[in-house]
């Protein structure tokens, strides 16, 4: 992780999209990425969204430092997690914006299924208006890496990365999926990190 | 660099080893330094008539540092692993090249003789892969049983085919794939998705696949070679797997990086099959494709690596003619199984003069002998990169009509990093015909065994484990094709374009194994 003063808004993102699915920020952006879905989400999100993705971002730095002290989602606690998660997805009631948490959803939204679903209606500096609950798919790749299939711990219909015969034997572990412990323990309304993507999934 | 100096030095006095087991010998030498003087200083015995024997060229795969570049080197030595620029880990593109780099030097050695020379004879020579057994030696009528092959001894091959009257001279070539797969060939009046490659002269390209030492010897003591091995193999439980190239830690030079893309486990050393005091050499596969020279028309085989070869035709009543015809090299793949690899490492060759790439500008050359398989300017000639209309029938060629010729693109650029590396080495190359060939790219796997830390050991061919949750470790490049042996499915479309790793991942053995994953090779299934 980037310290404070070289933390660039890929990191943010990152880190943002690790808290919002529960996915490990390795998992999200491997070292070496030779599909770089991360850019691709990001550079999408941004295009349909514009200012107020650049307002989720500093959202979640500034939530994540003063709950935290860090955006490393790695590093925090499940409790912290789930308050960073609850404020930039607009769950705690507080004064978020509600284009800038419609936006955290639909980034989550995307790592999980490779869609984007348009957040608000907005126009481009191209002129081109995208209407709030439009939906597309964002490119072959995103559809085949969405997190959703990992989830189950799948493959994406008709791209499978497994061998032949694999559905006779048990799948791997949701934890290699994830790169995340798998939940230890559920409450309501406080859980460890892997079920936090569960219940925020399921609020978006 | 003492004990690397010492071993280049008894390989290359000691031509007794045989001509398949010298290379063999020598790849232990992989990660050794400029081989172009001992540790003493004085420079190496010259190879008997060698063009450019020990030349290298530095290649800076790590651009922000002047220090730790990778040497690419005219010699006799098979790579067992690549090695890294240090200071790049977590680098796509300086891992990328090392990789590049790990492919030439793959190339290079494979292309030697088996003697150990170079470019001996008018700048061409007999190849080390090409002595290595076809994949028709080894998956024999009726399921027989393949001889074996000693550790320094000749490999062995099959009867000349039938068809061939011709005695079959040593070292030539037999030629029967008219496409990649070999359903096409056995099937070659019936339809089929992939298609015939036609060049510029009407003629059907040809193809062949042949493994090493490493790779046969897993086949013969496994019984994979029949399907009724296969199945006694299953039934008791084995699972294909090839061993892996690896190498001890103290040998590899520059010293592994933890940050870059190299493990060191535990490797095995001694003097069996593949194996030297620095590590074995592991499971190697090479497919060429062939084009028919045809002088007449203007082919001029002083450009291309060449063989005299028995080209097979199945004609359409079923039987085959057999002719010797003199032969073009103008594609190759290497599929090298490594430790860190286990999904294997593919590095695919071309002849530079096969096809233009899309949307480079066209010069002005026009006709059938600007390109091997793209005819500039052609106005009736068949789609680009579309398989040519049916019937193919090979029995009847040369094809007369533009329309029923291959029109080749390449639809991936090559990279422009691969460009430089190309030229680079290329420039040590003058004077042979392999100056004439380039590397397209090499895939591999970026993340090969995700959370699997299964460390390698005899059980498992000394190979790192598939990650579970993505077998196909997350290969880099995504999609690559050569335009020889992939033609029809070049692009990035998932599924559908031309992927080695993902595509291989999909190999099994026979029915007769229940289709068990078969480590990455199609070969399997070819058992009688």
């Amino acid at each position: 992780m980037r310290d404070a003063n070289t933390t660039t808004p890929m990191d943010l993102f990152i880190q943002l999209s690790a808290l919002v699915t529960g996915f490990s920020a390795t998992k999200l952006a491997p070292g070496l990425d030779p599909v770089n879905l991360k850019k691709a989400l990001f550079d999408f999100a941004q295009s349909r969204t514009g200012a107020v993705f650049d307002a989720l971002l500093v959202a979640f730095q500034q939530s994540a430092e003063a709950e935290a002290g860090t955006i490393d989602v790695s590093s925090m606690s499940a409790e912290q997690r789930q308050a960073i998660g609850n404020r930039v997805l607009g769950l705690d009631g507080a004064s978020q914006d509600a284009q800038v948490a419609a936006t955290a959803q639909s980034v989550n939204k995307a790592w999980y299924l490779g869609s984007w679903y348009q957040p608000f209606d907005y126009t481009d500096g191209a002129g081109t208006t995208y209407e709030a609950g439009s939906q597309v798919v964002i490119s072959s790749q995103a559809y085949i890496g969405g997190l959703a299939w990992k989830a189950m711990q799948s493959h994406a219909m008709g791209n499978s990365t497994f061998t032949f015969g694999y559905w006779a034997s048990e799948p791997p572990s949701l934890e290699a999926f994830t790169g995340n412990p798998q939940p230890t323990a559920t409450t309501q309304g406080s859980t460890t990190q892997g079920s936090t993507t569960q219940n925020q999934g399921s609020a978006s | 660099m003492t004990r690397c100096s010492r071993m280049t030095r008894s390989f290359r006095l000691n031509p007794g080893l045989g001509r398949l087991a010298a290379p063999a010998a020598a790849f232990l030498l992989m990660a050794c330094g400029n081989p172009a003087h001992n540790a003493d200083g004085a420079p190496k015995p010259a190879l008997p008539a060698s063009v450019d024997e020990g030349n290298s060229v530095e290649i800076a795969c790590n651009p922000s540092s002047d220090v730790g570049g990778l040497s690419v080197i005219v010699q006799p030595v098979i790579p067992a692993v690549p090695v890294f620029a240090q200071g790049t880990g977590g680098h796509l593109a300086a891992a990328q090249c090392g990789f590049d780099v790990f492919s030439w030097n793959s190339f290079l050695a494979l292309s030697h003789a088996p003697d150990g020379s170079f470019g001996a004879k008018h700048g061409d020579n007999p190849t080390v892969w090409e002595s290595w057994p076809e994949a028709g030696d080894i998956f024999l009528p009726g399921g027989a049983a393949p001889a074996n092959w000693p550790v320094a001894g000749t490999p062995p091959t099959a009867a000349p085919p039938a068809a061939c009257t011709t005695a079959r001279e040593p070292s030539m070539r037999v030629l029967r794939q008219i496409a990649k797969r070999p359903d096409v060939l056995e099937e070659a009046g019936e339809p089929f998705d992939s298609g015939p490659l036609i060049d510029t002269h009407g003629n059907y390209a040809r193809f062949e696949i042949t493994v090493n030492q490493d790779m046969y010897q897993y086949l013969v003591t496994n019984h994979l070679y029949s399907q009724a091995g296969q199945q006694a193999f299953s039934d008791a439980g084995g699972i294909a797997s090839f061993p892996c190239g690896c190498v001890v830690a103290k040998s590899v030079s520059p010293p592994p990086d933890q940050d870059t893309f190299q493990l060191v486990h535990d490797c095995p050393t001694g003097t069996e099959l593949g194996r030297g005091e620095q590590g074995q050499i592991g499971a190697i596969m090479v497919k060429a494709s062939w084009k028919i020279l045809d002088t007449a028309a203007g082919d001029d085989p002083a450009s291309f690596h060449t063989e005299q070869a028995l080209v097979i035709t199945t004609q359409p009543d079923g039987t085959e003619t057999c002719d010797k015809q003199l032969v073009g090299l103008v594609g190759l793949h290497i599929a090298h199984k490594t430790q860190a690899a286990p999904q294997w490492i593919w590095s695919t060759f071309e002849h530079r003069a096969n096809a233009p790439e899309r949307g480079e500008a066209i010069g002005d050359c026009r006709g059938e002998n600007c390109y091997n398989f793209f005819i500039p300017g052609c106005e009736d000639c068949n789609a680009v990169n579309i398989a040519p209309p049916q019937p193919w029938n090979p029995a009847d060629q040369p094809v007369m009509a533009d329309a029923g010729k291959s029109q080749v693109m390449r639809a991936i650029p090559l990279m422009d990093a691969t460009k430089r590396l190309n030229a680079a080495v290329q420039g040590i190359l003058g004077g042979t015909v392999w100056v004439n060939y380039q590397l397209v790219s090499t895939q591999w796997p970026t993340d090969a065994s995700g959370s699997d830390t299964t460390a390698p050991s005899a059980e498992n061919g000394w190979c790192a484990a598939l990650d579970p949750t993505d077998k196909s470790g997350l290969p880099a490049p995504t999609f690559l094709a050569n335009t020889t042996l992939e033609t029809y499915i070049q692009g990035t479309v998932p599924q559908a374009s031309s992927t080695c790793i993902n595509c291989h991942l999909n190999a099994t053995m026979t029915a007769a194994a229940t289709e068990n994953f078969s480590d990455f090779t199609y070969l399997l299934e070819r058992a009688q």
